[in-house]
């Protein structure tokens, strides 16, 4: 290779600095929110991340004071993933697990939790 | 560090050492053509087979491997077949798997031990772009077009590195020849030394950011054994160039410490690839 065209390639691998790089896909927000207290059933459960979780390899669960809570079917929006809160959720608290995985197929696990306080 | 050594990484170690031998096998094969090829293309078609093998084997143990992290256990067939079939890491891997097919298949061709390696020298090229599918160098396209780079040059260097060590062993080892080969190679790997080392420091600075990360963070640990193994290649090639440069056969013990470098330096960076970076 000439000197001319190393220092070309070193050029163009030096220019790749600017590019802007993520980490592994880490989560941003949630609702219900972590530590929150909710006054009746939520009616869903979602999870925003730092990018768009892969479906196939994407599960979320909710467990309460009667053991898990039915969820309707994943769905994923623009960085985020839902389902729906089916089950009854007695007063009580309740832990979200979830796992996902970004672009770099990295699995992420997590789990946060929030509380259910019917308003009387 | 115990976590960065994650299941994922072994299949990884192995793909990274076979696809790193048969980048060398080609570009060992491409300088052996002007003097004794027949020794050399004969003992480089057979470790480019052997790597093609090794890096098959490793890309399907690393399906069943990541399917057994998404089932966080034995993973059914159903987890196996969504993993390998319906996610975006099930896609990539695809790539990988047709690559290293295409390598094995290219590496069995009977023209090799007459010189044509056009075959294998396409396959090492389509190898060595699936390579950063799966990891770190998939979130973007320049990513992915350093990791590739990275890549290519490293295993010019050190993956002919290792085929001519491998190549030194036994009894009928042509030395002689040999040094007329690394007198050839040695401006090469300096040149592809070089690249590793811009491409490499990119990769660097982009995922460790500060040197305070470097030294506390598991990934610039990685790193900085990395480069430690790294410099044991360059010592013992330094030695290794000034034998040949002075007419001196090859010392086989020499050409293989240079090759156990390589090696670790390999067995680092897959573990790196699994590693979180600090940077982001």
């Amino acid at each position: 290779m000439t000197r001319r065209m190393a220092m070309g390639v070193a050029a163009a691998l030096l220019m790749s600095f600017s590019v802007t790089v993520l980490a592994h896909m880490k989560l941003t927000k949630s609702l219900p929110a972590a530590d929150a207290v909710v006054a009746g059933k939520p009616a869903k459960v979602q999870i925003w991340f730092t990018e768009t979780p892969d479906k196939a390899v994407s599960k979320v669960t909710l467990t309460g004071p009667s053991g898990e809570v039915k969820l309707g079917a994943l769905a994923i929006d623009e960085k985020s993933m839902s389902a729906t809160v089916d089950g009854a959720t007695p007063d009580g608290s309740y832990k979200v697990s979830w796992q996902a995985a970004g672009d770099d197929g990295h699995q992420q696990k997590g789990e946060y939790s929030f509380s259910v306080r019917q308003t009387r | 560090m115990g976590d960065s050594l994650t299941l994922e990484s072994l299949p990884k170690i192995v793909a990274y050492l076979a696809t790193l031998t048969y980048i060398g096998a080609v570009t060992a094969a491409a300088l052996g053509r002007s003097s004794h090829g027949a020794f050399l293309f004969a003992r480089c078609a057979r470790v480019a087979r052997l790597a093609a093998l090794a890096g098959l084997a490793a890309v399907l143990a690393r399906a069943w491997v990541h399917a057994s992290i998404v089932a966080d256990g034995v993973p059914d067939r159903e987890t196996l077949t969504r993993v390998v079939l319906e996610s975006r890491w099930g896609g990539r891997w695809q790539w990988q798997l047709a690559a290293t097919a295409a390598a094995l298949a290219l590496a069995s061709l009977r023209g090799l031990t007459r010189g044509v390696w056009i075959g294998p020298a396409l396959a090492a090229l389509g190898w060595t772009i699936a390579t950063p599918l799966l990891g770190h160098g998939a979130t973007s396209t320049w990513q992915h077009a350093t990791h590739a780079a990275h890549v290519l040059v490293t295993g010019a260097w050190l993956g002919t590195v290792a085929v001519l060590a491998l190549a030194s062993r036994g009894p009928h080892a042509d030395l002689p020849a040999l040094g007329g080969v690394i007198a050839r190679f040695s401006p090469l790997a300096l040149t592809c030394a070089a690249l590793a080392a811009v491409s490499g420091g990119v990769l660097a600075v982009t995922y460790v950011g500060s040197v305070a990360d470097l030294v506390g963070s598991p990934y610039g640990r990685w790193l900085l054994l990395k480069l430690l193994a790294v410099g044991v290649v360059g010592a013992c090639g330094f030695v290794n160039w000034r034998r040949t440069s002075g007419g001196e056969a090859p010392a086989a013990g020499w050409l293989q410490a240079e090759a156990l470098g390589a090696v670790l330096t390999a067995v680092a960076t897959a573990i790196l690839t699994e590693t979180e970076h600090p940077a982001g």
